[in-house]
């Protein structure tokens, strides 16, 4: 009761975002990656309650145990009987729960760190202040691309993580389905993930990485495995050329203005100092899931960064109106 | 007693909340104190004005991010992610494009210029980097510059354009003339905001800023520079030390 | 460990001995960690020729494919004949009398950038083609003072001059049906007529503004003329194309990356070796979209074979030159194409460095000649590839007959003959912000574009190599058009034997260096072979020698005004006197050396030398120059060393 209730204003509460994550709690995961390790918290806490119960218990017992009535001018201390078979069994109880509750630890933790088969895709995901680069290896290269922000993975199956950073040290961390992993300059950490129901997980970066350390989310999104085929086939594509006058002239300023930091595939835009934008419309969100992904948001993230996202690496630039409707309206092309 | 514990709980966590405000810019973002105006750096000549220089424009553009290790590191990131060192090499050496590190500057050599020259381009196939990049970036990038050693201070902007060195003699009448001809270059640099015109004091032949650039080139730096700092020493600074204190 | 308090004898016996042989362990230790020693990169062992009956080839059994009618006195085009031989039969030069070798005449073109083009010679008029700005001279041979008959000045757009990356040079022109056909920088190809120094068309190939130049010699077979860019450093996308020489029109364009339509590889390719096989590679061997950015630039020589008819040329490195960003094959750079001369479609292929990581292009020039190997008669290219490997190849089919190390090299532990592919040493391969210590060859590798020679009479090949090592770090590159798409950060120093270039005589047929001679300065000038038993080179810091091409004798050694990294020629003159012609001006990639002790500066100086230095241009009263035309004045703004 308590808990549904809770989690419906928590779930009010995250409105301002984009209303289809789960909400960030590792209360409750959805992977194998993860599972275990919530079931043993859940166990262990219900071990300790139970505990903290029995000990309770006794120790009221114990407290307000009826005695039986001592004339005051005999000897006060009595010999008792009978204590010590608590002491064995006390002992007992908490040894054989202790190792019990260690094999389990040990168990879940084997668990989680490697997945039950050998993950058929891998990823490698980039740290970035504040934002993730993420590429989908392949044996054959011509099907490997780049991404940002949001993974996509098949429902049911394992993904291996690569992550490495390129400044600072940053945390991968979606706690639905696996625990942080921490992501280092000058090293490259794996982990996996699993997501066994489909659906959109958030994560966010987990160790403070400067100013912008909290708007630097990432979405993991579990699809079925036809979908997840589809949706990859798609991101392998290069972008489509403009077709309508507006995104032409859209994709002109965007070249000149943009493509130093940007990649677009099949344009002449091959920045690689900001996201990846080949297939931008088929994000969810923008600015590493700060805003929804929708024309106005990417309009005003482009005019004005600086105040949305105070310190990060995009600024804001100083486009003429006409200019800004042109690239919104070639960026909304990118699908 | 379960629903007004939930509501009670989102009260104080609204007004918990409400506590927030976005953050100003953290240590890791570099916010210039006010950058120069493009208007006011795109007058900046490349050569003389007619009529013997006159203006100060060169001079009075300082590079807002003068000195800031931060920014420095963040020049050289971008160095080398926009390409500028497979032209200049990562030593700034030059191959393709010119040597960054010496004290030679085809289109002048104060952080103005050098702004100028990323921003607009050149004609032998310099890129003009003024539409694709903000003008922090660019400020970013002349810091780095400055970190090879080779820049130009802007006091000495006109010195850079008549070609003076450190260590040559004035004849005296030209220091005569010169004194009566250009405006003297006084007081503290602000970004923007161009000096009144004074006559000049004979500080190009002072004894002491002589002294003290004799001193820088025969290899032993002074304790603190003199203030409108001569052109840096005579062995180049290392790479990713800025080149003043 | 035994108790060292313990005094009686057995323990203390079995002290002594414990310790003892823990020092002879130690003292082996430390002996073998001497010998073992750092980690110097030893050359591998080249593999062993295909066949234990591969002989040197007699000279007459060696059969040069020779341009057919032209004039043994003449110069018509770079390589002089189809072949590429490089060769020329006037033999009034001889390894008796060329220590008499002296200076007849020199010429300057005014231009001070690299001079890698050799001189063109006919109808008694020397034709030159200058560096940027690309001026043409014709130079009257037959009247006094070599005067200037005309003068033709393109002006090509000086942005070029900021998208080349080793220097504003020009490899120089070719002569077609009364036209000199040369490139400018700026992606134009042009015809002027060679009578009146006339433009008679201008062709635009491409834009600058991507970061595309052109500096290769055009070649012509008929009446087509084959030209390629330059930028592998620039993230060009590469390609050779065939205009009509009367025209300029371009009448097919085959590019080194894309689709098999846009490679022009149809039904007809055939390559010998098997991950060349397969549809639609030059797209699918890079990851998506890498390859429109992907290099393959075609900046040096063609060939030609008459009976097979096809034209032979390599691909350069590809784009970024940072591997990890682009796994895969990268096809079809690095890569040797046999096309139809005629229609452009692909016969064969072969990759010399599949997934370059080094900058190893493809492009040196491939010799067409025919070698006896196992008792047989092949007809085959010989190629020596900037990753150190000597290659004879059956132009024909494409298989790798012999591939030996010709320099000192690491990266790669030997080629497999069986697959075709190099086996590479993994320690060699860099890795992003890694630096990684003395990798040989380094990117100019073991040879460059200076074009080597051969003999008939010999069976030699001749070439100037170099002995270069390199420490590379890679850094991740963005693609920024006109910008470069590069990101190897190196510092280059001599291999082992601290002598930057040599001058080597080699078998094509067993694989093995017959003789070199080792040139302090880099090697970078091309080779000159003539039947005097003669072969000619130059060195970076200007010395032009004569040596004999059996032998490998110096015999002749000439210091000029700048370092000669152009390619020397011969010709008759009017007096049907022999001459020996090479320009002398520094630049191009040479100038990685520049900061060596005695390294020249630059120059723009023709050099003629004939015996005794006798020409009709000097003699003994005063003798006038009656010109044509003036030279040009180019704009002669001093831009130091690049």
């Amino acid at each position: 009761m308590k808990r549904t209730s809770a989690a419906a204003a928590l779930g009010s509460l995250l409105a301002a975002a984009p209303a289809l994550a789960q909400p960030m709690s590792y209360l409750q995961t959805f992977g194998p990656a993860a599972h275990p390790a919530t079931v043993l918290g859940w166990g262990l806490g219900a071990i300790s309650l139970l505990v903290m119960a029995i000990i309770a218990i006794l120790v009221l017992a114990a407290t307000f145990r009826p005695r039986p009535r001592v004339d005051p001018r005999q000897l006060a201390v009595t010999r008792d009987a009978g204590g010590t078979a608590w002491i064995y069994v006390g002992v007992g109880l908490t040894l054989a729960t202790l190792i019990g509750c260690m094999v389990w630890t040990m168990v879940a933790l084997a668990a989680v760190v490697h997945p039950p088969v050998a993950p058929k895709i891998a990823i490698e995901v980039h740290g970035n202040q504040w934002w993730w680069g993420v590429r989908y290896r392949d044996e054959d290269p011509s099907r490997m691309f780049t991404t940002a922000n949001e993974i996509h993975v098949p429902v049911g199956e394992p993904v291996r993580v690569e992550v490495s950073s390129s400044d600072v040290i940053h945390s991968f961390w979606v706690p639905q389905l696996a625990g942080k992993t921490d992501v280092i300059p000058g090293q490259t950490n794996i982990t996996w993930l699993q997501a066994d129901r489909p659906g959109t997980y958030r994560g966010q970066c987990g160790e403070f990485c400067g100013a912008q350390h909290a708007g630097m989310a990432i979405y993991v999104i579990a699809d079925a495995p036809a979908q997840f085929a589809a949706w990859r086939n798609a991101q392998v594509e290069p972008a489509p050329p403009p077709t309508s006058t507006a995104a032409r002239q859209g994709y002109g300023v965007f070249v000149a203005r943009c493509g130093a930091c940007h990649t677009i595939r099949g344009t002449n835009a091959g920045g690689l100092i900001g996201p990846d934008l080949t297939h931008l419309m088929s994000r969810h969100t923008i600015a590493a899931g700060l805003l929804a992904n929708n024309p106005g948001n990417l309009a005003g993230w482009i005019a004005n960064a600086q105040a949305l996202k105070p310190g990060s690496r995009m600024p804001s630039i100083p486009l003429s109106g006409p200019e800004l409707g042109a690239v919104v309206a070639y960026l909304t092309t990118l699908h | 007693m379960e629903h007004r514990l939930v509501y009670g709980g989102i009260a104080a966590a609204a007004i918990a909340l409400a506590g927030c405000h976005p953050s100003e810019g953290g240590s890791t973002a570099v916010k210039p104190p006010g950058l120069p105006s493009e208007g006011t750096i795109s007058q900046v000549p490349l050569s003389d004005f007619a009529g013997i220089a006159m203006s100060t424009l060169g001079s009075d553009i300082a590079n807002p991010y003068e000195g800031q290790p931060q920014a420095a590191e963040d020049g050289k990131r971008l160095f080398v992610q926009l390409n500028c060192a497979g032209c200049h090499l990562y030593s700034g050496k030059g191959s393709m494009g010119p040597d960054l590190t010496d004290d030679f500057w085809r289109y002048g050599g104060t952080p103005a210029n050098i702004y100028k020259s990323i921003y607009e381009g050149r004609s032998r196939g310099m890129p003009a980097w003024g539409r694709a990049l903000p003008p922090e970036d660019i400020w970013k990038l002349v810091t780095y510059i400055e970190t090879f050693g080779g820049t130009v201070p802007p006091n000495r902007y006109q010195a850079g354009l008549q070609g003076d060195r450190p260590n040559e003699q004035v004849a005296p009448e030209v220091a005569r003339a010169l004194a009566e001809e250009t405006p003297a270059v006084t007081g503290p640099i602000v970004p923007g905001v161009p000096r009144s015109a004074a006559p000049m004091q004979a500080s190009d032949t002072n004894a002491a800023e002589q002294k003290a650039r004799n001193e820088t080139t025969n290899g032993a730096t002074p304790a603190t520079p003199p203030v409108g700092a001569d052109y840096p020493s005579s062995q180049p600074a290392s790479p990713g030390a800025p080149s003043k204190p | 460990m035994p108790d060292i308090r313990n005094t009686s004898t057995h323990g203390r016996f079995a002290t002594r001995a414990f310790v003892a042989a823990s020092a002879a362990l130690l003292a082996v230790g430390i002996v073998r960690a001497q010998t073992s020693g750092p980690a110097t990169p030893s050359p591998s062992a080249p593999p062993p020729a295909t066949s234990a009956n591969a002989t040197a080839v007699p000279g007459a059994q060696l059969k040069l494919n020779f341009a057919p009618n032209d004039p043994p006195g003449e110069w018509h085009s770079q390589a002089r004949d189809y072949a590429n031989t490089r060769y020329s039969p006037l033999d009034q030069v001889t390894s008796k009398n060329v220590s008499e070798l002296k200076v007849a005449w020199t010429f300057s073109d005014g231009t001070l950038h690299g001079h890698e083009a050799a001189p063109l010679v006919l109808d008694n008029t020397m034709y030159l083609v200058t560096p940027y700005p690309n001026i043409a001279y014709a130079l009257d041979l037959t009247k006094a003072g070599v005067p200037i008959k005309w003068t033709f000045e393109p002006k090509p757009t000086p942005l070029s001059t900021g998208k080349a990356c080793c220097d504003v040079v020009n490899r120089g022109g070719v002569y077609v049906n009364g036209k000199i056909i040369y490139n400018l920088l700026d992606d134009h190809t042009v015809a002027v007529d060679a009578k009146t120094g006339k433009e008679i068309w201008r062709t635009k190939m491409g834009n600058p503004e991507n970061g595309e130049t052109m500096t290769m010699a055009p070649f012509a077979v008929g009446n087509k003329v084959y030209v390629g860019n330059s930028g592998g450093e620039m993230g060009v996308w590469g390609y050779l194309a065939a205009l009509d020489a009367d025209t300029g029109k371009e009448l097919w364009r085959a590019y080194s990356t894309g689709t098999d339509e846009q490679v022009k590889i149809g039904s007809d390719f055939k390559p010998f070796y098997s991950w060349m096989k397969g549809k639609d590679l030059g797209k699918t061997s890079w990851p998506p979209g890498m390859w429109k950015h992907g290099g393959g630039a075609v900046w040096t020589w063609v060939s030609y074979d008459p009976d097979l008819k096809l034209i032979y040329y390599g691909t350069s490195n590809p784009g970024p030159r940072v591997p990890a960003q682009r796994p895969g094959y990268n096809l079809w750079t690095s890569t040797v194409f046999a096309r139809d001369a005629d229609t452009g479609m692909a016969r064969w292929a072969y990759q010399f460095t599949p997934h370059d990581e080094w900058d190893y292009d493809g492009v040196n020039e491939d010799v067409l000649m025919d070698v006896t190997i196992d008792g047989k008669v092949r007809k085959v290219l010989v190629h020596f590839d900037r990753n150190a490997y000597a290659y004879t190849i059956d132009r024909a089919t494409g298989e790798v007959l012999v591939a030996a190390p010709f320099a000192y090299l690491n990266w790669s532990k030997g080629i497999d003959l069986k697959t075709g592919m190099p086996i590479v040493n993994p320690a060699m391969e860099p890795k992003p912000n890694i630096k990684l210590q003395n990798v040989c060859p380094p990117d100019i590798g073991g040879k460059d574009w200076q074009p080597s020679a051969v003999s008939p009479q010999t069976g030699l090949v001749y070439a100037g190599i170099f002995n270069i090592c390199m420490d590379v770090t890679d850094h991740p590159q963005s693609y920024i058009a006109g910008t470069p798409y590069d990101g190897m950060e190196m510092q280059r120093s001599p291999a082992p034997g601290g002598n930057w270039g040599e001058f080597m005589a080699w078998n094509p047929a067993t694989g093995k260096k017959v003789w070199s001679i080792k040139e302090h300065f880099m090697t970078m000038s091309g080779s000159l072979a003539t039947a005097g038993d003669l072969v000619f080179y130059g060195t970076a810091d200007g010395w032009f020698r004569a040596v004999n091409a059996h032998t490998g004798a110096v015999l002749w050694s000439y210091k000029l005004g700048s370092g000669v990294i152009g390619q020397p020629m011969t010709y008759l003159g009017p007096d049907k006197k022999q001459y020996i012609a090479v320009y002398s001006g520094i630049g191009g990639a040479a100038m990685v050396s520049s900061k060596m002790k005695g390294f020249p500066a630059r120059g723009s100086t023709l050099y003629v030398f004939s015996i005794n230095g006798e020409s009709p241009h000097s003699g003994t009263t005063q003798l006038t120059t009656e010109g044509g035309a003036a030279a040009a004045e180019p704009d002669a703004t001093a831009s130091g060393r690049h």
